[in-house]
C-alpha cells in the first residue's frame, strides 16, 4: 500500500511532461479582462476624466482592446460548455494525472477484494456502536461479529485516506515551485475570448461613473475634528 | 502560534548572533523562500554552506542553489554565484529559469548588452515569460536608461496589464522623467486595483499637485484627504500634502468653486502640530511657526 503510493508519486512525476507554452496573446486576453473588471469595481475612486480615458483604452472603436479581433480557440468543443480548460495539452495533463491516480487504486482494491475478502485484520481498542459496522466491516456480512473488529477491505480504505501524512514525511514536503504556479495563474486565458470581450465591453459602456472622493473630504474633516477635539459647530 | 514573520525574525537573529548549524540555515532559507523576502546578505553568507549538505532533499537542493545564486549576485559574490550556476546548468541544461540566472550573472558583471541579447534569445523560446520580460526592464533601469526602461515596461504591460507592481514601477519611472500625465495614469491604475491602500492615493495626489492647474490642484486636495482618512490622520506626509494643497487652492486665480473654502487646511496644520508635540516636542515650535504662517 505504502510502496504503491511512493511508486505513484514518481510515476506522476515522470508523466507530468514539459511546461506548456503559453502565447502572449492568451495572456493579454485574460489580463485585459481582469484589468477592466478592476476598473469597473473601483471606478468611483478616480475622477470622471480619468475614468473616461481608461474606458477608451478598452472600448475605442478603432484602437480599443475589446474591439480587437480575437479568435475563439476551439469552437464547438464540448468541454467548453462545461467550463473546462480548452487547451488540449492541458486536458491531456489532467487525464494523465487522473490515470496515474486511479489505475493503481483500482488494481489494489481488486487485489485486496479478491484475496482478502472476509478477513478480519484488526481490532479497534475501544467499543463502538452498531452504526460503525458499515464503515469498519465492509465485506463481512456477519451480524453477530463485534463491531470493534475491522475487515480487510475497510482497513484498505482507512489506509488509503490516512497515509497522506506519512507520504509527506517520506517524499519530502510539497516542493512545487510557487513561482511557476504564479506564472500559471498570470497566464490563464479566458475560455471564449470574443464572447468575454463583448460582454466586458458592454459592461464598461453601461457603467455610470460616480466619483466618491468629494464625500471622502467630509469624512476627513470629521476625523480630524474628532482627533483634535474640536466640536462640530454645524451640528448645533 | 508564532507568526511566520516572527519565526523569520528569530532565525535571522540567531544567525546574526553566530549560529551557523545547517539546520538553522535550512529553516531560514525555507522561510525566506516562503515569505518571498529578500535577505541577500544573510542568504549568501550562510547558504553556501548548505549547498552540499545531506539535509537537503533532491528538490530542495536545487531550490537552494537558485536562491543562493540570486543572493550571491545581489552581493557581488560572483564566485559562489558562478559555482551554483554551473551546477544548475549541468542539471537543467534547457531550463529557462536557469537561463534567467545566467542573464542576471551577466548583469551583475555589468555586461548589459550581452545580458539583453541573452534575454532576447530566451524570449524567442518562451515568449510569454513574465520574469524574463521584467529582467529586460531591470537591465535598462540599472544602467540608467530610463526611457528604454519605460519602453520595455510598456511592452510588458501591454500583455500583463493586471500586474499591479509593474504599474507602480512604471509610475515611478514616469515621475523620474517628469512625465506627470503618464504617471497619473499609472497611479490611477493602482488606485483601481487597491483602493484601500493610502500610498496609492498619496502618490496620485502628489502627482496631481505637481502638475498644477486649477482642476488638478482641486482634485489633489481630495486625494490627500483620502490618504489622511485612510491613515486615520497619522501620516505626516499626507497631512502636509493636504495643507499645501489647501493653501494652493486659496491662491488660485480665476473663477472660484464653492468647495474651495474648506476647514481642511486649518485642521491639517493643527493635526501636524499635534503630532509633533506628541512625537518630537523639540521641533514642535518651529513647525508651528511654519505651518501657521499662511
Amino acid at each position: 500500500m505504502f510502496l504503491l503510493g511512493v511508486l505513484r508519486h514518481f510515476v506522476s512525476k515522470l508523466m507530468k511532461g514539459s511546461d506548456r507554452k503559453v502565447e502572449l496573446k492568451t495572456v493579454r486576453e485574460g489580463q485585459s479582462i481582469i484589468r477592466s473588471q478592476r476598473l469597473r469595481t473601483n471606478a468611483g475612486y478616480i475622477p470622471a476624466t480619468a475614468f473616461g480615458l481608461k474606458k477608451v483604452v478598452f472600448t475605442n472603436k478603432e484602437t480599443g482592446v475589446f474591439h480587437e479581433n480575437v479568435e475563439s480557440k476551439t469552437p464547438a468543443n464540448p468541454f467548453q460548455a462545461m467550463g473546462q480548460p480548452t487547451d488540449p495539452s492541458q486536458l491531456l495533463d489532467m487525464m494523465k494525472k487522473n490515470l496515474s491516480m486511479v489505475v493503481p487504486q483500482i488494481l489494489t482494491f481488486n487485489w485486496v477484494n479478491f484475496f482478502f475478502s472476509g478477513f478480519v485484520v484488526a481490532k479497534v481498542p475501544f467499543p463502538l456502536t452498531m452504526r460503525f459496522r458499515g464503515m469498519l466491516q465492509r465485506g463481512i456480512e456477519l451480524q453477530a461479529l463485534d463491531v470493534t473488529y475491522v475487515s480487510s477491505l475497510s482497513w484498505y480504505f482507512l489506509n488509503l485516506i490516512g497515509l497522506r501524512g506519512l507520504f509527506s514525511i517520506v517524499l519530502g514536503e510539497n516542493t512545487i515551485d510557487d513561482t511557476q504556479i504564479m506564472q500559471q495563474q498570470m497566464t490563464m486565458g479566458v475560455g471564449d475570448a470574443p464572447k468575454a470581450y463583448i460582454q466586458e465591453r458592454e459592461n464598461l459602456e453601461l457603467l455610470k461613473h460616480q466619483w466618491i472622493l468629494p464625500v471622502v473630504e467630509k469624512y476627513t474633516e470629521k476625523l480630524l475634528m474628532d482627533k483634535l477635539g474640536i466640536p462640530d459647530e454645524r451640528k448645533r | 502560534m508564532v507568526s511566520k514573520t516572527q519565526t523569520l525574525k528569530d532565525l535571522e537573529d540567531a544567525l546574526e548572533n553566530g549560529a551557523s548549524d545547517t539546520g538553522t540555515i535550512q529553516k531560514f532559507l525555507r522561510m525566506v523562500r516562503e515569505l518571498r523576502v529578500r535577505r541577500s546578505e544573510l542568504v549568501s553568507q550562510h547558504g553556501a554552506k548548505l549547498l552540499n549538505s545531506r539535509l537537503l532533499g533532491e528538490e530542495e537542493r536545487w531550490l537552494v542553489h537558485e536562491q543562493v545564486c540570486v543572493a550571491a549576485l545581489d552581493c557581488q559574490d560572483l564566485e559562489v554565484a558562478v559555482q551554483c550556476l554551473k551546477k544548475l546548468k549541468a542539471k537543467f541544461p534547457t531550463s529557462i529559469r536557469v537561463g534567467r540566472l545566467r542573464g542576471m550573472a551577466l548583469e551583475a558583471q555589468g555586461k548589459w548588452e550581452e545580458a539583453l541579447v541573452h534575454y532576447e534569445k530566451l524570449l524567442a523560446e518562451s515568449p510569454a515569460n513574465a520574469n524574463i520580460m521584467k529582467r529586460k526592464v531591470a537591465v535598462e533601469r540599472a544602467r540608467g536608461n530610463t526611457h528604454k526602461a519605460i519602453e520595455a515596461l510598456n511592452e510588458y504591460l501591454d500583455s500583463f496589464m493586471s500586474d499591479v507592481d509593474a504599474w507602480a514601477e512604471l509610475g515611478d519611472l514616469y515621475v523620474e522623467n517628469l512625465m506627470y500625465k503618464q504617471a497619473a495614469f499609472c497611479f490611477e491604475e493602482l488606485i483601481t486595483a487597491a483602493p484601500h491602500n493610502y500610498l496609492n492615493h498619496l502618490k496620485y495626489a502628489e502627482v496631481l499637485y505637481t502638475m498644477g492647474g486649477a482642476e488638478n490642484v482641486r482634485n489633489s486636495r481630495k486625494y490627500f484627504s483620502a490618504a489622511v482618512d485612510l491613515t486615520g490622520g497619522d501620516s505626516l506626509r499626507a497631512l502636509y500634502g493636504l495643507w499645501t494643497a489647501t493653501s494652493a487652492i486659496k491662491a488660485l486665480k480665476g473663477p472660484k468653486d464653492p468647495e474651495d473654502e474648506s476647514p481642511l487646511g486649518d485642521l491639517a496644520s493643527k493635526q501636524i502640530v499635534a503630532l509633533y508635540k506628541a512625537g518630537c516636542p523639540a521641533k514642535a515650535k518651529i513647525v508651528e511657526a511654519c505651518v501657521e504662517d499662511r
